[in-house]
């Protein structure tokens, strides 16, 4: 995979049905979902992402873009939290309905090198990318990975983290979970590269602390409409220009972003 | 004609399409490696996104934000000027098997030249270009040119002098009397009229307390609009005799044979790929079968049928 530059490629592209074969809740707002799908978790690669939208109604219209936790066999973990009436509606699916996804989309993290230490920080369900990742990549190239949370409301999560990442390093707000602090003070440390995701403060603020030799390739989240790079509703600023979040991300070089744009 | 297979082709000005189904411009990417093959079935052409003579970097803030059956839009034309188009995009496209329309939205009467001079060239591997008249005329106090039936003369002479081949102008449902806007256009030289764009929209940020758009309007598209749409489908096609493309809210094969039955040769498809990518090629089956039901020998036959 091409890495910086170049796009995704579209012939992998693909819409149809996939079954849910597993809802349950996680947490407070967040639930996990297993996608039985074979025509996307034959082609998905870490850090790529998939639409999913009930089907068959216009309403809502659009699909929700949705990082993929996990790989196994034909299935896809996925995690989601309520944010509207998209995923409201999702979460009141059963096991058995059939939902429309598209996918898989966008770039992924490039693939990592053994010679090198990688910190995957994650704030929240910014974890969902990273976590898969972890699973790909974790257990040959050195990676530590960092949760970092509000508070210990979210120790549902972690449990169900360490599954894959035994050593999951945790910090919260308020201390209540794992290590008092906030994941920026944390990535400071000797790393040869960091791939982040969570809110958009987090993901700037990794940006303004992190050495500036550090490579640093953050995840981005944003509206989307298309998800192939037709319409342009998900656009990120760049040094290079307005680019899409579908096809040029949802993984970007984090020195080109225009983070003081982004977050205003 | 008497099987499933009932041929979908149709002709504007001299050139044959293998379907009546259009990519509306806005939402297919001028990169062929980016093209959705899914989507491909059942087209019969796609137009571009709208381009203009500069490069432009589009509206800044949200640009999308979802409605009942449907979407707003800010996007602002985010392109890369003519000349870069025709430097990178167009020679690629035009490879391509699906016939090309050149969405061009001038933005003032000097823009012109610049905009059709580099297409000349490609005169022959063009089906068509689509005049984008729902962008402001920055001399004429950034009104949109296709809001009065001047605008849209003038903007159709000065297309027609510059380009020989086929010209479709793209109205602008904010035309206050649009019928009078078809017309003005028809008599100025305009192959074709694509019936017609997103309507003015907007929405409000109950947190923020402030619009969510950063330009306050938004275009509003998705088959929330449909019935809006058709009824100005229904409108110019009974008061132009040039052919009428049905643009707007396009999201299943009922909606392109009503359009089609209400007077429109052929039907795009926009924010329809954005649900879903199999769009064209069901609505291509369903008018196939629809047509050996109600026994229409062609495309031709069946269009306008709803008015007699």
């Amino acid at each position: 995979m091409p890495f910086p530059g170049g796009l995704m490629d579209n012939s992998k592209i693909w819409e149809g049905s996939g079954i849910l074969r597993e809802i349950r809740p996680l947490l407070d707002g967040v639930f996990l979902l297993e996608v039985e799908a074979p025509e996307v978790t034959s082609r998905a690669h870490p850090g790529e992402f998939v639409l999913l939208r009930v089907s068959p109604s216009w309403d809502p219209f659009l699909f929700r873009p949705l990082g993929i936790a996990g790989i196994s066999g034909d299935r896809m973990v996925l995690l989601v939290q309520v944010v509207g009436r998209g995923t409201a509606l999702l979460q009141t699916l059963s096991s058995g309905t059939a939902v429309t996804l598209r996918g898989p989309l966008g770039r992924g993290f490039s693939e990592p090198k053994k010679e090198k230490r990688y910190l995957l920080a994650a704030g929240g369900l910014g974890v969902v990318p990273l976590l898969y990742a972890y699973r790909q990549w974790g257990g040959a190239v050195p990676m530590e990975l960092l949760l970092g949370v509000p508070d210990a409301s979210w120790a549902p999560l972690g449990a169900y983290l360490r599954q894959f990442v035994p050593d999951l390093r945790v910090v919260s707000d308020d201390g209540s979970l794992g290590e008092r602090g906030n994941p920026c003070i944390c990535i400071r440390g000797s790393w040869d590269e960091v791939w982040a995701c969570g809110p958009l403060p987090m993901l700037r603020g990794f940006y303004e602390c992190l050495p500036g030799d550090v490579p640093y390739f953050p995840s981005l989240e944003a509206r989307m409409g298309c998800g192939y790079g037709g319409c342009l509703g998900c656009v990120v600023p760049t040094t290079e220009g307005n680019l899409r979040a579908c096809v040029e991300g949802p993984v970007m070089d984090g020195r080109k972003v225009l983070w003081h744009e982004l977050c205003k | 004609m008497s099987s499933a297979n009932s041929s979908l082709e149709i002709s504007l000005g001299k050139t044959l399409f293998s379907s009546p189904l259009f990519a509306a411009s806005g939402v297919w990417p001028l990169e062929p490696e980016l093209w959705p093959s899914q989507a491909l079935e059942g087209l019969g052409g796609i137009c571009s996104k709208g381009i203009t003579l500069l490069p432009r970097e589009g509206n800044p803030g949200v640009r999308l934000a979802e409605t009942p059956s449907g979407l707003l839009n800010s996007i602002g034309l985010q392109n890369p000027g003519m000349a870069a188009f025709v430097e990178t995009s167009l020679p690629r496209m035009v490879r391509e098997p699906l016939p090309l329309v050149v969405n061009v939205a001038p933005q003032s009467e000097e823009d012109f030249e610049g905009l059709f001079e580099p297409l000349r060239a490609w005169e022959s591997r063009i089906a068509a270009v689509e005049l984008n008249l729902s962008c402001p005329n920055v001399k004429a106090g950034g009104m949109s040119w296709g809001k009065d039936p001047d605008g849209v003369a003038l903007a159709t002479r000065l297309a027609r002098s510059l380009w020989k081949g086929a010209l479709w102008i793209k109205l602008t449902p904010q035309a206050p009397d649009l019928c009078a806007v078809a017309r003005g256009a028809e008599y100025s030289g305009a192959d074709a009229l694509v019936v017609g764009n997103t309507w003015l929209g907007m929405a409000m940020d109950l947190q923020k307390k402030r619009p969510v758009f950063e330009r306050v309007v938004a275009g509003l598209s998705g088959p929330a609009i449909f019935p809006l749409a058709l009824q100005t489908v229904w409108s110019v096609a009974g008061t132009v005799d040039i052919p009428v493309i049905g643009c707007g809210g396009v999201q299943s094969w009922e909606h392109a044979a009503a359009m089609i039955l209400a007077g429109a040769r052929a039907v795009q498809v926009g924010s329809g790929l954005l649900h879903s990518l199999s769009l064209p090629g069901e609505i291509a089956s369903g008018l196939r079968e629809y047509m050996v039901r109600e026994k229409f020998g062609s495309l031709a036959e069946m269009t306008g049928a709803g008015r007699k």
